[in-house]
C-alpha cells in the first residue's frame, strides 16, 4: 500500500481492472450499466409481501443514480410493487441521459405491465439522447485536448472530472472511473484528491467492486487532508467501508464500523446512503456478529449510535429484546421488516443469512442457563409456526426439529435432542469416565508408538532396513551391522561414555 | 500333565463332568492334535479316516467348548479344522455349523430350536444343555443391561421361553423374570428389568492410573 | 558302546557342573557342545544312531543337550536311509515323533542357548514333518515360551509359528507368543560392554543376551521376515476379529524404516491396514507419522481403490460405498481382502448408528432408521440389530420398549443405569492393568535398545517423545491421582 496518495502505482489501474479481467468483460460491462455487476446472472428475489414503507417518500431519501437502481430493483424483485417502482424508475431515467437505463426500465416493465404507456420505448427520445451524448463526448474529448497542450495543470484535473462525470450520468462507469482515475496527475490539493477519490469510490460502489471501496477508503485515510476536513469526510468514509465490509460478509467488521460513524454523516451521502440504512445495516450486523454484553455496552449504551437508532426503533428495540432475552418479540420485529430489507438494494442478498445468525445466536443464547428445555417451549419462541401448524410439533419431521438437528450436526449447539421426552439436552461429560478413557486410549497409543520407535530403532540397529533386493546382497556380503545404525553408538560406547 | 488317550468314554466322561469350561476347552484342545493324528491316517473313502464316531463327538465338544468360553471367531477356525469329509457327512458336526450360523447372526429364537430341537448325539447331551443354560444365562444378562423395558414375548423370545404364554401374561414365565430382580408392569404389560453385574474375576489395583503415570514421568527423566 | 559311554559320563559332568558357578557351567556346556558336535559329524555313533532304545539312557530334561544331538543323529540316519527330508519314522504317529514332541515340551531352556541351530532344526522339522499343521502349532508355541518366555527377540520361528497359525487355521493358538511385544533382532553384539563376556547360562534380564546372530537360535533373517511376521500376526488378528491389535501388527510393517524403495509386503499391510481401521474406529485414520510423507504418497497412489472406499465411508455416503465395492471386486478378490470389504459394510451401520448419538439423547428406532440411511429393514429387524450392537458393548445404550407391539421402540443414548457403568469401571481398570504390563515389558525393550544403542539418533528420538511425554505424564497424574482415589471409594461403596 501506498503511503503518499500523489504517487498513486500504476498498479491502481490494475487494483480497477481486477473484478474485469478481459476486455470482453469490460466491453459487456459497458453493455449493462447499472446495478451491481454480477458475472454470473443470478436468480432474482422476489417478494410477494408489501413493504411497511412508502415508495414515493422512500425514495425522496435519495439523490443520483442510487435512486433509479433502487427502483429497478423494487420493481424486479416485489410482485406488489413493480408497476409503481417501475413507472418511477422509467421517469427517473428518462430524467436523465442514461438510455441503457431507461432501456433497461422499459423491458423490465412491459414484462410485468405491458399495457402502461410507458412500457413500450420512446424511440425519438432514445435518438436524440444519444446524440446529445455523443456530441458531448466529443466536446469534452476536444476540450480536454485543448487543455493539454496548453499544460494548465488545473484545467486538465477539471477536464477529466468534466469527462469522468459525463460518463458516469450516461451509465459508462468503467469510463468514468478511468476517466476520474487520469485526473491524480493534475491534482495539486489535498482538497483536489479527496474529491477525486469520493468520485472514484462512488463509481466502485455502484458497480459493486467492494475491494476498491476498500482501497479507495484507505487511501482516503491517508490523504493529508486537514483535520477538519478529515471530520468532515468520516461519516462517508465509514459508511462506505462499513458497507463494503457488509458485502464481503465481514459483519463483525461491518457493524464495528457502521458504529463509529459520526452523526454528523445526516444526508450529506445520500447518493449512497441515508443515516437510516446506517441504523439498520449497523443494527442488524451487530446483532449478528455480537454477544449480548457487547451488544448492550457497545450499541445500546453507544451514544453517538444512538441517534442514528432513533431514526429506526424498531431495530433498537429489537436489539434490547435480544439483550434481555426477550427472543420471540425480537424475532417479531425482525420478521416484520423482513420484506423491507429484500427490497434493499445492499441488504437483499444477505439479509437471510444475517436473520439466520442472528437466530442461531439467540438459540444459542436461549439455551445457556438451562440443561434441558422442552422442544415445545423452544418451539413456541423460535418457531411459533410450527405450533398448530404441524402436526407432531416437536417430531422429528417438524421442520424446527430438523433445523435444531442440523444445528447439532454442525457443532453449533453443544446439546442433543431427547425425542422421547421431547427436551434439548446440553451435552454434561461424565468426566470421571472420560478422563478414564482419555488416560486409557493415551496409554494405548502410548505403547503403540513407543514400540513402533523401539523396533524401528531395533532394525536400525540389526541393519535390517527394508532395502532394494540388489543392496541387500551387497550388505550380506558385508560382514557386520549395518554402519548407519551403529556407527555413533559404537563409538561412544567404545569412548567409554558408558561405564 | 498326560491326559488319558482319546476315546469314546473319556470324552462322554469329559461332557458329564462339571469341569469348568476353561479347563474343559484346554483339554480338549490339547486332544486335537490326537484327533488329527487320527483323522490324518488312512481310512474309508466315504468319511475319511479315523473312528468317525469318536471323531464326531470330539469335534462336537470341542466346538461346545470353544462356545462355552465365548470365542466365537475360533469356534469358526474350527469347523474348517475339521475333517472335510467327516464334516459334510456327520450330522452332529452339521448340527453345529447351522447353530454357529444362527449365533453369529444373533438369531436367538433359532438358537434355541437348535439346541433343543436337533437331534444330538446321547452323549454330547450334556454339553449342548449346559450350552443351553449358559447361552440362556448370557442373554439375560445382556437383554438385563440393553433393555429398560421390554415385552415379555420378546424377553421370551431372547431366552427361548414361549412367547405366545408370555404374551398372555402366564405367570410361570413373568416369575422366571421377577425371580432375578425385574419388575412386572401389569397395567403396561411391560417387564422392566434390573441390570445384573458380574464382578469380573480379576479384582485390580485401583492405584493403576497413578502407577502407570508414574513409570511414564520417570522415563523421560 | 564306547561312544555311548563316554556320552554318559559327559552328561554325568554336566549334571555336576550344574551346580558350580556359572563360569565353569558355562566352559562345561561349551565342552560337552563341542564334543557332541564333533560326535555327530564324526557320525560315530555308527549303527546307534537309528537305534531308538539309546535314548532310553537318557533323560530329556536332565541330559537335555545329549538328548538333543540323539534326536538329530537318529533324524539324520532315518534321513540318510530314506533319502527324504522327512522321513516317515518322524511322522506320527512314529515313536520318533513322540520322542522329539515330548522332549520338545520338557527341554532344558538354558541348555539348548549353546546349541541354537540343533534346537532350531528340530522345532523346524516339526513344522515341516506333520502334514496337518494343527500338530506343529502347539508344540513350537510352547518351544518358543521356553526357551524365551518373553519373545521379545525376533527369530525366524516367530515367522514359522504366525504360518503354521494360518495355514492351521488355529488363530488363538498363537496370541501367547503375538500378545508379547516383539522388541529386537538378534544382533552380534551381545551386551559385551562391561569388559567380561557375557556367559548365555547366566540369568539375564534380556533374550538378547543369548539370542545372537551367532547363536544359531534363528535362521539368517532378511527384512522380509519380520515383515511377512507383522502381516501374517496382524491377519491372525483379524480372524479374531481383534481389531485395534491388528492394526497395530499392520501398523508396524508399513512404518519400517526402509533404503530406496518399499517392499510390496508393506503395500499389502497397507491396504489391510485401511479396511482394519475403518472396521475399527468407523474413519480413515492417519498413519503414523514415523513414515515418512513420501512413502505414505506412494502406498496411497498403489493403494487407491482402498483409499476411494475409505473416503466414501466416512462421507457417510452408503450409496457410494456400495458402488466403491462393487466397482472394485475384481480387486479386493485378487488381493484377498474381500472378506474384510464385506465386513466394512456391516461395520458402516455399527457406526452410523454410534454417530446418531451426537445429535439425539433419544430417539425412535423408527427415527433412527429416517435418520440414518443404511437401516432397509423393518422396524423389528433394526431393533434387533441395534440390540445385538448394545448387547455386544459396542453401543452404550438402552432400548425401551412399549406395551403394544408394533408402536415404536424407544433407544436412549442417556446413561441412567448405574450398574452397567460400574461394570464398565472394571472393565477400564482390566484395560489398564494390561495397558500398564505392556508399557513395562516396552520399557525394558527401550532399555536394552538404550544400553545397544547409546546415543543413536533413533534412540534420542525416543529419548525426547519420552521427555515430551513425562510433562504430559505429570498433568495426567495430577488428574489422575483424584480418578484414582474416587474409583476406589465408588468401588468400596457400591460393592458392601
Amino acid at each position: 500500500m501506498d503511503t503518499l496518495p500523489d504517487a498513486f502505482p500504476s498498479s491502481t489501474q490494475v487494483k480497477f481492472a481486477a473484478p474485469f479481467p478481459s476486455g470482453a468483460a469490460g466491453a459487456s460491462s459497458q453493455g449493462l450499466p447499472g446495478v451491481i455487476e454480477n458475472p454470473e446472472p443470478i436468480a432474482r428475489i422476489k417478494v410477494h409481501d408489501p413493504p411497511k414503507f412508502d415508495l414515493e417518500s422512500y425514495i425522496a431519501n435519495y439523490v443520483g443514480r442510487t435512486r433509479f437502481n433502487r427502483l429497478y430493483l423494487i420493481g424486479t424483485s416485489s410482485t406488489v410493487l413493480s408497476t409503481e417502482a417501475l413507472k418511477l424508475a422509467v421517469a427517473e431515467a428518462k430524467s436523465g441521459k442514461d438510455v441503457s437505463q431507461y432501456e433497461k426500465a422499459v423491458r423490465a416493465l412491459s414484462e410485468v405491465a405491458p399495457t402502461e404507456e410507458d412500457a413500450s420505448l420512446d424511440t425519438a427520445w432514445v435518438h436524440n439522447v444519444q446524440r446529445q451524448v455523443q456530441a458531448q463526448s466529443e466536446r469534452l474529448e476536444q476540450e480536454l485536448r485543448g487543455y493539454k497542450n496548453n499544460l494548465i495543470k488545473e484545467s486538465i484535473r477539471m477536464g477529466n472530472e468534466d469527462i469522468g462525470n459525463h460518463y458516469y450520468e450516461t451509465g459508462d462507469l468503467l469510463a468514468a472511473s478511468k476517466a476520474y482515475t487520469r485526473m491524480r496527475d493534475y491534482c495539486t490539493t489535498p482538497n483536489h484528491i479527496a474529491s477525486m477519490l469520493f468520485k472514484l469510490l462512488n463509481v466502485s460502489i455502484e458497480r459493486g467492486d467492494w475491494l476498491a471501496v476498500q482501497s479507495n477508503v484507505h487511501r482516503l485515510r491517508n490523504a493529508q487532508s486537514k483535520p477538519e476536513d478529515q471530520l468532515k469526510n468520516q461519516p462517508k468514509m465509514a459508511a462506505a467501508l462499513g458497507l463494503a465490509q457488509m458485502h464481503s460478509g465481514s459483519y463483525l467488521d461491518a457493524a464495528n464500523t457502521f458504529l463509529s460513524t459520526d452523526v454528523s454523516l445526516a444526508d450529506t451521502f445520500n447518493e449512497i446512503i441515508t443515516p437510516n440504512d446506517v441504523a439498520v445495516y449497523g443494527g442488524l450486523c451487530a446483532m449478528a456478529s455480537m454477544d449480548r454484553g457487547d451488544l448492550q455496552r457497545r450499541v445500546l449504551e453507544n451514544s453517538a449510535f444512538r441517534n442514528f437508532l432513533e431514526l429506526e426503533p424498531h431495530i433498537r428495540r429489537a436489539i434490547a429484546f435480544f439483550c434481555n432475552s426477550k427472543f420471540r418479540p425480537c424475532l417479531d420485529i425482525l420478521e416484520a421488516y423482513r420484506t423491507d430489507y429484500l427490497l434493499d438494494i445492499h441488504l437483499q442478498r444477505h439479509i437471510s443469512e444475517i436473520y439466520t445468525l442472528i437466530r442461531t445466536k439467540a438459540i444459542k443464547q436461549y439455551l445457556v442457563p438451562f440443561s434441558r428445555v422442552t422442544l415445545t417451549s423452544m418451539a413456541t419462541i423460535f418457531a411459533p409456526q410450527v405450533i398448530g401448524g404441524e402436526a407432531q410439533p416437536t417430531g422429528v419431521s417438524s421442520p424446527f426439529v430438523q433445523e435444531l438437528i442440523q444445528m447439532v450436526k454442525k457443532g453449533v449447539l453443544d446439546a442433543r435432542i431427547d425425542l422421547e421426552k421431547g427436551v434439548l439436552v446440553s451435552n454434561q461429560t461424565d468426566l470421571r469416565t472420560e478422563v478414564q478413557n482419555k488416560t486409557l486410549e493415551s496409554l494405548r497409543s502410548f505403547n503403540e508408538e513407543a514400540h513402533l520407535r523401539i523396533l524401528r530403532a531395533s532394525v536400525l540397529h540389526a541393519g535390517l532396513e527394508v532395502r532394494a533386493p540388489e543392496s541387500e546382497r551387497r550388505s550380506r556380503g558385508n560382514p557386520g551391522p549395518n554402519l548407519r545404525g551403529m556407527g555413533m553408538a559404537e563409538r561412544f560406547t567404545r569412548g567409554g561414555l558408558r561405564s | 500333565m498326560e491326559l488319558p488317550p482319546l476315546s469314546l468314554e473319556q470324552l462322554s466322561k469329559l461332557a458329564a463332568s462339571n469341569t469348568p469350561s476353561s479347563q474343559l476347552f484346554e483339554i480338549l484342545s490339547q486332544y486335537e492334535t490326537d484327533a488329527s493324528i487320527m483323522s490324518a491316517g488312512s481310512g474309508s473313502a466315504e468319511t475319511g479316516a479315523g473312528d468317525p464316531q469318536l471323531l464326531s463327538l470330539f469335534y462336537s465338544s470341542f466346538f461346545f467348548a470353544h462356545l462355552l468360553t465365548k470365542q466365537l471367531p475360533e469356534a469358526r477356525a474350527l469347523t474348517k479344522r475339521m475333517p472335510e469329509a467327516l464334516r459334510h457327512q456327520d450330522p452332529s458336526l452339521q448340527n453345529c455349523l447351522t447353530l454357529l450360523q444362527a449365533l453369529w447372526q444373533t438369531q436367538h429364537a433359532q438358537v434355541y430350536q437348535i439346541l433343543r430341537g436337533l437331534p444330538w448325539p446321547e452323549s454330547l447331551q450334556p454339553l449342548v444343555r449346559r450350552y443351553e443354560n449358559f447361552f440362556q444365562d448370557d442373554t439375560l444378562i445382556a437383554i438385563s443391561t440393553t433393555y429398560e423395558a421390554i415385552r415379555p414375548e420378546t424377553a421370551a423370545n431372547y431366552l427361548g421361553l414361549d412367547p405366545q404364554a408370555a404374551e398372555q401374561g402366564d405367570s410361570a414365565i413373568i416369575e422366571k423374570f421377577t425371580s432375578c430382580g425385574w419388575t412386572w408392569d401389569p397395567a403396561a404389560r411391560l417387564l422392566r428389568p434390573s441390570p445384573i453385574v458380574v464382578q469380573p474375576t480379576d479384582q485390580t489395583s485401583s492405584n493403576g492410573i497413578r502407577e502407570t503415570m508414574a513409570m511414564l514421568g520417570n522415563r523421560g527423566r | 558302546m564306547e561312544v555311548v559311554e563316554g556320552l554318559m559320563t559327559q552328561s554325568a559332568q554336566l549334571r555336576e557342573a550344574r551346580n558350580l558357578s556359572d563360569q565353569s557351567y558355562d566352559r562345561q556346556i561349551r565342552e560337552n557342545v563341542s564334543s557332541l558336535r564333533r560326535v555327530l559329524s564324526t557320525k560315530a555313533l555308527g549303527a546307534f544312531a537309528s537305534n531308538d532304545s539309546l535314548l532310553d539312557h537318557f533323560d530329556p530334561v536332565a541330559d537335555s543337550l545329549v538328548y538333543l544331538f540323539l534326536l538329530r543323529a537318529q533324524t539324520q540316519a532315518f534321513q540318510e536311509e530314506f533319502r527324504e527330508n522327512v522321513p516317515a519314522a518322524l511322522l506320527p504317529p512314529g515313536n520318533l515323533w513322540s520322542r522329539i514332541v515330548s522332549y520338545l515340551r520338557t527341554f532344558d531352556p538354558v541348555q539348548v542357548r549353546y546349541a541354537g541351530q540343533e534346537w532350531r532344526q528340530l522345532v523346524e522339522l516339526v513344522a515341516q514333518a506333520s502334514q496337518v499343521p494343527i500338530l506343529a502349532v502347539r508344540l513350537v508355541r510352547d518351544a518358543m515360551l521356553r526357551l524365551d518366555p518373553s519373545c521379545a527377540v525376533f527369530t525366524s520361528t516367530h515367522l514359522l509359528l504366525a504360518r503354521l497359525c494360518l495355514r492351521a487355521r488355529a488363530y488363538t493358538h498363537a496370541l501367547p507368543v503375538l500378545d508379547r511385544h516383539v522388541c529386537h533382532f538378534p544382533t552380534s553384539t551381545p551386551r559385551a560392554t562391561s569388559g567380561f563376556s557375557v556367559l548365555p547360562c547366566a540369568a539375564h534380564d534380556s533374550s538378547l543376551s543369548f539370542i545372537t546372530d551367532t547363536s544359531g537360535l534363528s535362521s539368517k533373517l532378511t527384512y522380509k521376515d519380520y515383515l511377512q511376521y507383522f502381516l501374517c500376526g496382524g491377519m491372525i488378528y483379524m480372524a479374531l476379529k481383534q481389531w485395534c491389535k491388528a492394526a497395530h501388527f499392520l501398523e508396524v510393517v508399513i512404518s519400517m524404516p526402509t533404503v530406496g524403495p518399499i517392499s510390496m509386503i508393506m503395500v499389502e499391510a497397507y491396504k489391510k491396514w485401511i479396511l482394519v481401521t475403518l472396521l475399527e474406529k468407523g474413519k480413515l485414520s492417519s498413519p503414523s507419522n514415523l513414515i515418512a510423507p513420501h512413502v505414505v504418497k506412494l502406498y496411497q497412489s498403489l493403494a487407491k481403490p482402498y483409499v476411494n472406499l475409505a473416503h466414501s465411508f466416512s462421507r457417510g455416503d452408503l450409496a457410494h460405498l456400495e458402488a466403491e465395492i462393487d466397482a472394485a471386486r475384481e480387486i479386493w478378490c485378487t488381493d484377498n481382502n474381500m472378506g474384510l470389504v464385506s465386513q466394512v459394510l456391516g461395520a458402516y451401520t455399527k457406526h452410523t448408528v454410534m454417530g446418531i448419538k451426537q445429535t439425539f439423547a433419544a430417539l425412535t428406532v423408527k427415527e433412527l432408521s429416517e435418520q440414518a440411511s443404511p437401516m432397509r429393514m423393518n422396524d423389528e429387524a433394526t431393533e434387533s440389530v441395534i440390540a445385538s450392537f448394545i448387547m455386544s458393548g459396542a453401543l452404550k445404550a438402552t432400548l425401551v420398549q412399549n406395551s403394544t407391539r408394533g408402536s415404536p421402540t424407544m433407544l436412549r443414548f442417556s446413561e441412567i443405569h448405574s450398574a452397567p457403568r460400574l461394570s464398565d469401571e472394571s472393565k477400564a481398570q482390566s484395560r489398564l492393568v494390561r495397558e500398564s504390563q505392556s508399557l513395562g515389558s516396552l520399557m525394558n525393550g527401550l532399555d536394552e535398545i538404550g544400553y545397544h544403542m547409546g546415543l543413536s539418533n533413533e534412540f534420542i528420538d525416543a529419548v525426547q517423545r519420552g521427555q515430551t511425554w513425562a510433562g504430559v505424564g505429570d498433568v495426567n497424574s495430577g488428574m489422575s491421582e483424584d480418578v484414582g482415589l474416587e474409583i476406589e471409594e465408588d468401588l468400596m461403596g457400591e460393592v458392601s
